[in-house]
């Protein structure tokens, strides 16, 4: 069920007339059953799934918030870590760390044929895991009562605006929501209509559309591609990832505003970032300071050597391209970014807290953006590669062969036409500093974006929809 | 209080606004549409040419095909060589839509010729193995062209199993804007895009599947689509003439297929062999070029010689 979906849209009717109708239990009620509804319209058997994760955590963070026993506590976290991350690591990992483990002993003669299970990878299992253990590791740290209400700490877990992908939520920002009865304000609607028509026309306009460039150019044949083709091809990739999941998160923020909740920013204009270290500040919001939280902090952070400073970020990285799939594709894309990460704080902090320079003019500031999208997009060239190969000699053709063609033509044409109106819209937000600018304006001018927003939507939508690329992480 | 209920008002205001504009969007292209789109003008012909055709006297054909059709069906060709046969006077109607397969072409014979009782005496279905099979995608927008509202519930049934595309089809039948999106899209590109016709052709070649040759194995497909046509045609005294269409690696036609050409009277004629084509007359890897056309019909009228009935009353 997919949130460009007209039966996405007929279920979330239905939902929200019926939430209007009923008290807060009965609403939260109500919302589990439309989340698992939700869910297993996939495949009902991905629900012994999310019921696991959350009978362990929710039983877990019972034990540990009630035990004064180190001990105990520490062995509740270790079953609810083994059980979470081993589910996760079963179906999205071991298939692929076992094949390379028997490539890598064929290398040394010796032969094997361990037992793979091939089993389809559940939708979002890597947001839900993500955020179910938030909440138990919270609960441990004494950051955050532990529950005993299991129906509402389910619904935290299953939520459907942001189960399958995000933003992952923390149990201090978004359990309470769920305990407490919520009001709607008049201005959740139109925040919400907003973020609904705002998320719509990222995912449908632009990046579908971006999808169809970005898919051509990179299943043709190596040899036949110019360097012009493959940069193209690369931009079309790097607004298709961020209209796809920032819209995505959007639509997700301003259904949940509809129902009175309010989901945690996930994105603010990425592609404006000025070093690395902003765009991780900007981009998948969530699960860099989850990975902040609950990783790079855990492993010391900052706060030792530089060394070990550079090694904390590398692991990170590391572990955050592992999180998006288990492909020599996605560890490489964290790798790069890990390197940058380290290069940035080598070339430009004195201490590790103490920044060298900064920007100050605006040809400076254009200057350390352009750079810093064109990192992002080297990056990209991995993660949308299909090998690591394909990869790098992508990357040479950009140096090698440096052809207008007809096709690169017709893709600049294509990424100006549906790129750059977004470009500038996002730039005026970002002058304004403020993500829900369009709301605050006079409703003529705020007819006239949606009206805009609306009739791309009518008339560009592309006939081929694609999936929602993070629904497979 | 106060600012929520103005809050409220404004936002009311924007979705008036926009109610509006989809509104002018509609109208302007139920009165504009078919000046701009070549593919409406060509649907809009369909009955006035029926008309014509059926008052006339000769044999009558509809062509019924896709773009391989466009590129391969040579009418003028055909009509001289059927001509040199005794099969005159020939009155013939070429109908192609890009993209379009049996399911389309089911829409088209019942609306504009079984439904007015203007039908033709002959039936030709140009095919290639994918355009035939049931899975092959409809264009649901250009659907609705070929459908009234009694066509509705027979669509919603048998043609689309899916709540998406039951929903698109209501969507655009409501809606002609909605339905002719694409040709809107493709005005727009046409002045603003470079090289736009090319780039999407890449695309589209780029997202499909390429067409089975002799070596690889063929996967049977369903044909109920195709067999639906068939027996329609046939049930009116209609000649159903199937013809696999020349494509620059030589494919095989399934048993499957075969056997329901034969199960609904129909007739099969396959003259890709006679027509002796080279890759000289392809343009591209399916689609044949202008002499390539030529030769391919005046083979395909030869074929048909022995099979047609040279007097028509």
């Amino acid at each position: 069920m997919l949130f460009n979906s007209y039966i996405f849209w007929l279920f979330f009717a239905i939902v929200f007339v019926l939430y209007q109708w009923l008290n807060h239990g009965w609403q939260n009620r109500m919302l589990l059953v439309a989340s698992y509804v939700f869910y297993g319209w996939w495949d009902v058997r991905f629900l012994i799934l999310i019921l696991i994760a959350t009978v362990v955590n929710y039983l877990t963070a019972i034990g540990i918030g009630t035990s004064d026993s180190i001990r105990r506590r520490k062995i509740l976290l270790t079953i609810a870590l083994v059980v979470s991350l081993g589910m996760l690591g079963m179906y999205k990992y071991y298939d692929f760390f076992v094949g390379e483990f028997v490539i890598f002993l064929e290398q040394y003669g010796v032969s094997i044929t361990p037992p793979l299970i091939h089993i389809l990878l559940p939708v979002g299992i890597s947001f839900y895991t993500f955020q179910t253990l938030s909440y138990t590791i919270d609960v441990y740290r004494g950051k955050t009562p532990y529950t005993t209400h299991f129906w509402d700490f389910a619904l935290y877990v299953s939520f459907f605006p942001q189960l399958v992908a995000g933003p992952i939520e923390r149990s201090s920002h978004l359990l309470p929501q769920v305990l407490q009865p919520r009001t709607i304000r008049s201005s959740d609607y139109s925040e919400g209509l907003y973020l609904v028509m705002l998320g719509l026309f990222k995912k449908m306009v632009v990046a579908d559309n971006m999808a169809s460039v970005a898919n051509t150019i990179f299943s043709q044949d190596l040899d036949s591609l110019s360097g012009f083709e493959v940069l193209l091809g690369v931009y079309a990739f790097a607004f298709q990832i961020y209209c796809d999941f920032s819209g995505y998160s959007a639509i997700a923020r301003g259904v949940a505003k509809w129902l009175g909740f309010d989901l945690m920013v996930n994105f603010r204009m990425p592609y404006f970032a000025q070093s690395p270290r902003e765009f991780w500040q900007r981009w998948h919001i969530s699960l860099s300071t989850w990975l902040r939280d609950y990783l790079y902090i855990p492993l010391g952070g900052s706060r030792g050597s530089k060394i070990n400073t550079y090694r904390n970020l590398g692991l990170t990285m590391l572990l955050g391209g592992l999180w998006h799939g288990a492909n020599w594709t996605f560890i490489a894309w964290g790798a790069f970014h890990g390197f940058i990460l380290c290069l940035h704080r080598f070339l430009f902090f004195k201490s590790n807290s103490t920044k060298v320079l900064t920007m100050h003019s605006w040809w400076q500031k254009l200057l350390a953006i352009f750079i810093m999208f064109h990192l992002v997009c080297i990056s990209w060239l991995f993660f949308r590669a299909d090998t690591i190969t394909q990869a790098v000699r992508m990357f040479m053709r950009l140096f090698t062969d440096f052809r207008i063609t007809d096709f690169g033509l017709f893709a600049s044409g294509m990424i100006a036409f549906y790129v750059l109106p977004l470009i500038l819209f996002e730039y005026w937000i970002e002058r304004k500093g403020n993500l829900l600018a369009l709301t605050e304006i006079h409703w003529g001018f705020r007819s006239a974006a949606y009206s805009y927003g609306i009739l791309m939507m009518w008339f560009f939508m592309p006939r081929i929809q694609h999936a929602f690329i993070y629904f497979q992480f | 209080m106060r600012s929520s209920i103005s809050s409220s008002k404004s936002e009311i205001k924007v979705l008036a606004v926009l109610l509006c504009v989809l509104l002018a969007a509609e109208v302007s292209m139920r009165i504009f549409g078919p000046a701009f789109s070549l593919e409406l003008r060509r649907t809009h012909e369909i009955p006035v040419n029926a008309r014509t055709m059926a008052a006339a006297e000769g044999m009558r054909f509809v062509v019924l095909g896709n773009s391989l059709t466009n590129a391969g069906f040579d009418a003028a060709a055909f009509t001289k060589e059927l001509a040199q046969s005794g099969v005159t006077p020939v009155h013939i109607q070429v109908r192609h839509f890009p993209g379009s397969g049996s399911c389309e072409w089911f829409h088209i014979f019942k609306h504009f010729f079984v439904d007015t009782a203007r039908l033709p005496d002959v039936l030709i279905l140009p095919f290639n193995i994918t355009s035939v099979q049931d899975d092959f995608p409809v264009t649901i927008g250009r659907l609705v062209n070929f459908c009234d509202v009694n066509d509705i519930p027979g669509v919603l049934f048998n043609d689309f199993h899916d709540f998406g595309d039951r929903t698109e089809f209501l969507h655009a039948y409501a809606s002609t804007s909605f339905a002719n999106r694409d040709k809107v899209r493709q005005a727009v590109f046409d002045i603003l895009i470079p090289h736009y016709h090319s780039g999407e052709t890449a695309i589209h070649t780029a997202s499909t599947t390429p067409i089975p040759d002799e070596t690889s194995s063929l996967v049977a497909g369903s044909y109920q689509q195709l067999e639906r046509l068939m027996l329609l045609a046939r049930s009116h005294g209609v000649i159903v003439i199937a013809v696999p269409m020349p494509a620059s690696q030589p494919y095989s036609i399934d048993a499957e297929l075969i056997g329901i050409i034969q199960s609904t009277g129909s007739l099969y004629a396959d003259a890709r062999m006679e027509a002796g084509l080279t890759l000289d007359e392809f343009r591209d890897g399916i689609h044949m070029n202008r002499r390539g056309a030529g030769l391919f019909s005046r083979a395909l009228a030869r074929h048909l010689q022995a099979k047609l009935p040279h007097d028509v009353e």
